[in-house]
């Protein structure tokens, strides 16, 4: 009697066993600085802040220019969102972007993703304290 | 000669009087050679930069957020006053650290610095006018202006760069 060996059980293809679930922030951070910027992943501007800008701007005795402008209501912007956090941030000319907010997920954003120059993203402490 | 670099005041939104922080960002050298982006404080009442003395170390399960900066330093103990007069000695870790601005990467700075290890490392890193940072770099706070309506720090760089090659012996 022929013996027919059994074919070894066939082992699972890296690919098929679902990878541990990436919280939502790393799968951002990762998707930001492999370059693909969205618009939604800038912080969004509330009526009431640009109204207090407007309002700023309107003691001072001269008018300020379109970037100096921007640049103060993206200050404002940050400090609406994120005043009492440290933050991993970057401001450009579209809006201010954040990549991590509080320890907790900075720690492991700094852990898997190298942070440095390069990437524009500034370690930002809170601005109440 | 490098050109004036400008840092633009931040006023906190809905105070009156409006108040003002002086922030800036600097690129501190880490132990592995790369620049790490930090947001410090200017403070003109300071003597001495303050940094937390977790954001200087190597980054452990403890402290997440270690940035492993290129820091030599010394411990001292010094007797602090506390607000109620009381004095209590504490351990501070004196040392520098190697700094640069993100527009000028060939201007590298030595700059004493004080590694508060009772700092949390969420607390703002301060630039003090002292030490080498008076000799390096000239600071300025500039009126509100067109092009920045809060106000600016101007700095100007005072020494020489590095140079590209090492020199001839």
């Amino acid at each position: 009697m022929a013996h027919h060996l059994e074919p070894p059980p066939a082992a699972p293809h890296p690919t098929d066993t679902p990878a541990p679930a990436e919280p939502a922030y790393l799968a951002r951070a990762r998707r930001i600085l492999a370059g693909d910027v969205r618009t939604e992943d800038y912080l969004p501007v509330p009526d009431s802040v640009r109204a207090e800008v407007k309002q700023y701007l309107a003691t001072l005795p001269f008018e300020a220019t379109e970037a100096g402008e921007r640049e103060l209501l993206f200050d404002w912007v940050f400090q609406h969102h994120h005043a009492r956090d440290v933050v991993l941030a970057r401001t450009t000319e579209r809006g201010v972007l954040v990549l991590a907010v509080g320890l907790d997920q900075i720690g492991p954003v700094l852990e898997r993703f190298v942070i440095d120059h390069h990437t524009g993203f500034v370690y930002i402490c809170p601005f109440t304290d | 000669m490098p050109p004036t670099l400008t840092f633009p005041i931040v006023a906190l939104p809905g105070q009156s009087p409006v108040r003002k922080r002086v922030p800036l960002v600097l690129e501190l050298r880490t132990r592995r050679g790369l620049w790490v982006a930090v947001n410090f404080r200017l403070d003109t009442g300071a003597e001495l930069c303050l940094v937390p003395l977790a954001l200087a170390a190597p980054r452990t399960p403890a402290n997440p957020v270690g940035r492993d900066l290129a820091t030599d330093t010394t411990v001292r103990r010094v007797a602090r006053t506390l607000a109620d007069g009381r004095t209590e000695l504490v351990d501070l870790q004196f040392g520098t650290f190697t700094a640069r601005f993100p527009h000028l990467p060939r201007f590298v700075f030595t700059w004493e610095c004080v590694f508060d290890p009772a700092l949390a490392p969420t607390a703002t890193a301060l630039l003090g006018i002292g030490g080498r940072v008076l000799s390096d770099v000239a600071l300025a706070l500039c009126d509100p202006s067109r092009e920045h309506p809060a106000g600016a720090l101007a700095v100007d760089v005072l020494v020489s760069p590095v140079p590209l090659f090492p020199p001839a012996v």
